[in-house]
This record gives C-alpha cells, sequence and structure tokens, in this order.
C-alpha cells in the first residue's frame, strides 16, 4: 500500500524530474557566453545577442574560404533591404587566425561591407557552436537559435531572406 | 504542497539556464588500389580508416563542463600522428566563467593564445591532425575594460588526450587597453606583454654511456618573452610585436647538439591602410632560430605535435587546387650540420589590396566588380658561415661551422608570389572570377626537393543561376610550371539544385610530366547533402600527393584512390 507520505514524496520525485529534464535545453537554443574581439579590439559577448529584438544572423567566415567570400558579398547585394525592411544585423565572424588575420580588415573595407565583424582567431565561439566547416550561418531571434545552415549554395541568401521574413511576421 | 511548489520552483531557476551542446564529425576512407595508384604495402592492413570526433558540452549558469572523444578506429587516415588511436578522451575540461566579476578558470585541458601566438597558442586543428592542447590549469582576470591577465600551467597533449610530453610549460600574458582608459573611442591602442616558459629536465639522458655529462649544461628552463603594442584608428592601423627567447641548445632531426647553444628571437609588423572601398595592408617579419616545443626532440617533427607557439607562413591561402601546389611553409629553425643546408631563419613580407569599383564607375562598368591584388617574398636569412678544424678525441679532423647572421640580411630566395584576383558579375543570372598567379618556389629549401620552381597559374570560373537557388558552376584552371611535375591542367563542374544537394566532378591532369606515369588525371565525383547543421559530404576518386596545408601548417598527405565520406553534425 502507499501512503499518503509516499505519495508526496514521488510526487516530489516526480517534480524533480520533470523540472529536471524539461528545463535542461537540450540543444543549442542560444548563443553561448563567450568574450571575442571586434574588427578593432574591442571585447564584445556574442551572448548580447540573444536580448535583441530583431532577427541577428551570424555568419561564420574566414578571408581563405572562397564560398564565405561569394555568400558575404550576394548577402551584401541585399543587405540594406533587409536592415530597412527587417532590421536584421549581420555578425560576420572571421575564423581566420594570426596566419591570415591581417587580410580580415582590407577584405572588409574594401568589399564596403558594413556588417559587424568579430573575431575568433583562436576558435572559442567556433568550438563552442560545434562549427566543423565554414559559411556557417545561425539566425537569432528573441533570444532563440531559429535557423541554421552549415556550407554555402549560391542563392542562400534568398533562403535566408525567407526564413528572417517569415521570423519577423510571427 | 507549498514545500513542493517552492522546490520545484528553486530547481526550475536551477536549470534554467543549463544547456547542453554536442558536436559530431566523421570522416572515414576506404582506400582502393586502382591501374595506377595503388596503398603502399606496410599500410594495407586496414584499407578502410575512419576519424571521429564527439564533443560533448554542458554549461549551467557560470559552470561549463566539457569532454571530447576521439576514435581513430580501425586506424587513423594515412599519414596522421600513428598516436592518434582507438578511442580515447581527447579533451575533457570544467570551467568556471563570470565575465561580470571579470573572472574565468579552467582546470583540464584548454586552447589559449599569447597575441599573435610567436610565444604560445594551443589549438585544435582536426584536418592536420593538430591537437595541443594544455592539460593544466588556468586563470583570466578582466579588470574593468582596459586590463587582462591570464596565467596558465601544465603538460601539453602531443597524442590522445592523455599522452603528454616531457616539459612542464607555463605562462603568463596581460594587455592593457589605453584608449579605454582615456575613454577615447575614436582610435584603440593596445600593449601587451607575455612570458612562457618550458622545464624540461635532459641532464641525466646522456645518450651516450662513455660520456654521462654530454647534456649536463643543457639548461633546464628555457623561456620566450614577447612585448607587443596595437594601434587601431579609423583608416590606419599599426601593429608590432618582438619576441625573444632565451638561450638554448640546438636541436636538428632531434638530436640535441649540446655543444651549440643560442637564442632565438622574432619581429611581426601589420599595418593597413583603407579609405572609401580601397585597402591595402603590409605585414613584415623576420625570425631567427625560433621554434619552441614542449619536448625538444619534437623539434620539427613532420605530424606537428608538441608546439608550443605558432609561426605561420605569411602567405596568401588561394581558392583552386593548382594554385596549392606549391604552398608556402614558414622556415623559423635553425638547421646546419645534418642537411648539408643552412638556415637560420626567415626574413620577407607580404602586401594586399582590395579594391571594391562600384557600379557605374569606369573600372566597375554596369554591373561592378571587385579586384585584389597580393604578393609576397620570403628568403632565408643570409649566412655568415665561419669553420675552424680541432682535432677529435681518435686524432681526427673535426669541422667546427659556426653560423651567424645580421639583423636584415637577405640571403637565399625562399618563395615568392603575386596574384591578380578579378570578381565580376555579369547579370542577375552570370557571376565569374578570374584570377593569375606567379609563384617561385626554392623546392630544395623548403620540401628538400632539387628544383627551383617557377610557375604561372590561371583560373576562371562562371557560376550559372538557373533559378534563385539552382546553380551551375564550371571552373577551369592551367597551370605552366618549368620544373617538378611540370605542367597541369584541370577542371571543376558543379550542379546545385536547391540550397539541400549539391554534386561536382573535378579533375586535374598532370599532362606535362617528363615521367610517363606521372601523367595522371586526379579525378573527384562526389555530393553533399545539408540540412540545418547536419551535412553529409560523399565522393569517390583520387587524391593528389603532397601537402595539405591550412593555417600555413602543412601535413604531408601520400597519393591515394578511394570513397570518402563525411559527416558533420551538431544539436
Amino acid at each position: 500500500m502507499i501512503n499518503f507520505k509516499d505519495m508526496k514524496n514521488l510526487n516530489l520525485l516526480l517534480c524533480f524530474l520533470i523540472t529536471t529534464v524539461s528545463s535542461v535545453a537540450i540543444g543549442q537554443s542560444k548563443l553561448p557566453n563567450v568574450n571575442l574581439k571586434d574588427i578593432n579590439g574591442k571585447t564584445i559577448n556574442i551572448a548580447k545577442y540573444n536580448n535583441s529584438d530583431k532577427p541577428v544572423v551570424v555568419s561564420f567566415w574566414a578571408t581563405w574560404c572562397g564560398p564565405c567570400i561569394k555568400e558575404l558579398k550576394a548577402i551584401n547585394e541585399v543587405y540594406a533591404k533587409w536592415q530597412k525592411e527587417l532590421g536584421v544585423e549581420l555578425v560576420a565572424v572571421s575564423i581566420d587566425d594570426s596566419r591570415t588575420k591581417s587580410r580580415v580588415k582590407p577584405q572588409v573595407n574594401g568589399a564596403g561591407w558594413k556588417y559587424t565583424i568579430l573575431l575568433d582567431e583562436n576558435h572559442e565561439l567556433k568550438r563552442a557552436m560545434n562549427v566543423v566547416n565554414v559559411p556557417y550561418t545561425v539566425v537569432i531571434h528573441k533570444g532563440e537559435i531559429k535557423f541554421k545552415h552549415s556550407n554555402y549554395t549560391p542563392g542562400i541568401e534568398n533562403k535566408i531572406y525567407e526564413e528572417l521574413k517569415s521570423l519577423t511576421k510571427k | 504542497m507549498k514545500k513542493i511548489t517552492l522546490s520545484a520552483a528553486l530547481l526550475i531557476s536551477c536549470f534554467a539556464n543549463a544547456q547542453i551542446r554536442v558536436g559530431i564529425e566523421s570522416n572515414s576512407q576506404y582506400y582502393i588500389d586502382d591501374d595506377k595508384i595503388k596503398l603502399s604495402q606496410e599500410e594495407t592492413d586496414e584499407r578502410f580508416r575512419s576519424n571521429t570526433y564527439i564533443k560533448l558540452d554542458y554549461a549551467i549558469k557560470n559552470f561549463e563542463f566539457g569532454i571530447q572523444g576521439e576514435g581513430y578506429y580501425p586506424k587513423a587516415i594515412l599519414n596522421y600522428n600513428p598516436q592518434l588511436q582507438d578511442f580515447n578522451v581527447g579533451t575533457i575540461y570544467a570551467r568556471y566563467k563570470n565575465y561580470e566579476k571579470g573572472v574565468d578558470i579552467t582546470a583540464g585541458h584548454m586552447y589559449e593564445q599569447f597575441g599573435s601566438g610567436l610565444a604560445l597558442r594551443f589549438w585544435e586543428d582536426r584536418a592536420l591532425g593538430i591537437n595541443n592542447a594544455l592539460f593544466g590549469g588556468r586563470v583570466k582576470w578582466n579588470i574593468g575594460d582596459f586590463a587582462q591577465i591570464k596565467v596558465l600551467g601544465g603538460k601539453q597533449r602531443v597524442g590522445m588526450g592523455f599522452d603528454f610530453s616531457e616539459g612542464l610549460v607555463y605562462g603568463a600574458d596581460t594587455e592593457i587597453d589605453i584608449s579605454n582608459i582615456l575613454k577615447k573611442d575614436d582610435y584603440v591602442l593596445k600593449f601587451g606583454a607575455s612570458f612562457v616558459g618550458r622545464y624540461e629536465d635532459v641532464t641525466e639522458l646522456s645518450p651516450n654511456p662513455s660520456n654521462p655529462d654530454a647534456y649536463r649544461n643543457v639548461p633546464k628552463t628555457t623561456d620566450v618573452l614577447t612585448s607587443r603594442a596595437d594601434y587601431s584608428g579609423q583608416n590606419f592601423n599599426f601593429g608590432v610585436e618582438y619576441a625573444y627567447k632565451t638561450k638554448d641548445v640546438h636541436v636538428e632531426t632531434g638530436d640535441i647538439q649540446s655543444s651549440v647553444s643560442r637564442p632565438g628571437n622574432a619581429l611581426l609588423i601589420n599595418t593597413g591602410y583603407n579609405t572609401g572601398k580601397f585597402a591595402v595592408n603590409l605585414n613584415l617579419r623576420r625570425i631567427e632560430n625560433f621554434t619552441f616545443y614542449s619536448q625538444r626532440n619534437m623539434q620539427g617533427n613532420v605530424f606537428n605535435y608538441g608546439m608550443i607557439n605558432y609561426v605561420p607562413s605569411l602567405t596568401k591561402q588561394y581558392d583552386h587546387s593548382l594554385q596549392n601546389i606549391y604552398v608556402y611553409q614558414a622556415q623559423p629553425q635553425m638547421i646546419y650540420y645534418l642537411t648539408g643546408v643552412e638556415k637560420q631563419g626567415e626574413i620577407g613580407g607580404q602586401f594586399d589590396v582590395f579594391y571594391e569599383a562600384d557600379k557605374g564607375t569606369f573600372l566597375g562598368g554596369r554591373t561592378g566588380a571587385s579586384f585584389a591584388v597580393n604578393g609576397s617574398y620570403w628568403a632565408g636569412l643570409k649566412n655568415n658561415i665561419s669553420s675552424q678544424i680541432i682535432t677529435g678525441e681518435f686524432g681526427e679532423d673535426i669541422e667546427i661551422v659556426d653560423l651567424s647572421t645580421d639583423f636584415l640580411s637577405f640571403g637565399e630566395k625562399y618563395y615568392s608570389d603575386f596574384a591578380v584576383e578579378y570578381r565580376k558579375p555579369f547579370s542577375e543570372k552570370v557571376s565569374t572570377i578570374f584570377s593569375y598567379l606567379n609563384q617561385y618556389y626554392n623546392s630544395l629549401f623548403i620540401v628538400d626537393k632539387p628544383y627551383h620552381v617557377k610557375a604561372h597559374t590561371v583560373a576562371a570560373e562562371a557560376t550559372y543561376f538557373l533559378s534563385d537557388i539552382k546553380s551551375v558552376r564550371l571552373e577551369l584552371q592551367h597551370q605552366w610550371a618549368n620544373q617538378d611535375r611540370k605542367n597541369w591542367a584541370g577542371g571543376t563542374i558543379e550542379y546545385v539544385p536547391n540550397t539541400k544537394w549539391s554534386f561536382f566532378v573535378h579533375d586535374i591532369y598532370n599532362y606535362g610530366s617528363d615521367v610517363e606515369n606521372e601523367r595522371l588525371h586526379y579525378y573527384t565525383l562526389g555530393g553533399a547533402f545539408t540540412t540545418g547543421a547536419t551535412r553529409i559530404a560523399a565522393s569517390y576518386g583520387r587524391q593528389r600527393g603532397g601537402m595539405m596545408c591550412v593555417g600555413g601548417v602543412c601535413r604531408f598527405v601520400p597519393e591515394s584512390a578511394g570513397f570518402t565520406l563525411n559527416l558533420t553534425t551538431n544539436f
């Protein structure tokens, strides 16, 4: 027979199990707590974009990655429109290490990119988000990662735009 | 009941911030023998090879715990460090991060970099088989927004997670942001300094039983000291870093030469200027006797384990396969008595120019265009050689060679390149890239082959959009080289029906080789499927042998043929 007291304990145990399982987010739902430097050397914590009301696109790239340059050049063509229509901010995280890091600034300025550029020189953010290959793109909206895409295919910017539009509509 | 609600509420608040992150990568190869390319006899025991990495991180409030399991089973892919074998822990750590209080404490395996890495860089590159994480402890402390101090110490991973080298590595780094102290927003000015030490006692380890004191004079500690400054303004930036390594015995091909003892140094300068859509950058570097390993006899090992510092080659990494046949590798090491060539280091530089020509301008035309021009020149430090003959213990003559060099002294030319790239969209549907590359490659000094290669490479590619997300890409390349394997031609066709699938056929053909059985096609065909963060890629074909380089560090890969399967995912 289960008496009332046992029931209470069982309840407690159930509560414990449910709360534990349900509140541990399995999977990457947010940007991790990682400090990076911007293109001028100022420190920025990437987790601050979890608090943004507008969608934020985080795109991992490198100066030596041909497909990454193609992707960022393609988005650059429509970025003004994205910003105006949807209030999107694109954060381009360069994974260039000290071999090619000096090429980041001239590449960005030369191409006239208006993105927020962050440097992940020793790959702390790349590792924290389990990114293996670049380009790698995620969209964060209201503190949640809503879209992930690994690798570049021509025209992916149209897919990202659709995704951003459907997010901001909701 | 109140109690239950309360504990439940407590629990929720406790776990609400918890997050588990998982990353998986698996790369497999099945090697076959085709009519031209065969697996070498000693490797035929396992034709199927695979490298797998499973990484798990658990974050709760300010704490993080993580583990990376690695499997090289049945064996690692060809030419990985043979110490990478079976299944084992690769890295494991616990970390407390509280950026509000400015504290970050790690115990276990860690990755780190001081400055540009001249003194210290612990990093991972799976494609190169590099994971030189330090196992030990680290504290990072931020003082306001103007200073950061890092202190660390431990043993270095050289095989699987708990295979360590002999030396003990410890160091400290500090960086001060002057512009934050002065509350200036229009520029950034920073100073930094670091210290890295290695403790390795070899004084009792004489290889010669008749002379137990052979290594008696070898220092137990070796230190690297660096200082750096970085300025970044609106249009102009400048950075300089100088590193000095205390006197240490010379090591060549794993042998300690206790009679030769010398310090080392490195100087790195970077400067750039940009205005509008024009940007230029210049890098200069001089390195002299500047390798730093956590165990002396690991010096120069081909698998790149045991490195404490990072001295990458400062050259551009190109996109096309024929542009990556003659890849420069930095030459920081001193070599002189075993190889018959004398080297003490490297001196040179590289420049980059980027320019975006707007639509409607003379250079841009109706649709706009992008230009990138770059070049580099690298030479050995000029050797001042003096030698004297002394009489050995058996009355024989021994020639003692002494090497020295001046500060600005260019010796044997190692490498140079010059490249132009032009990107042009012709319409909404067609975009193109054209490039030309000129290279000089001193094989004798870089890869120990008797060539001085002059190569010209041209490449052209066009992407044609069939719809918003459907496209075909065609790429053609040709290389003229005067020596080694001479001329190559290559091409790629890629078809992307949507954002999930892609298919390609690629071939490079060494038609110009003087050796008939080297006139090979290295063809590959394959496809990839991507959904979200998951990517599966499969291919079949031949891999050209040679240096596979990432980030200026290279791994030799032998020629091979077979199937490849790559899987990456995270959740």
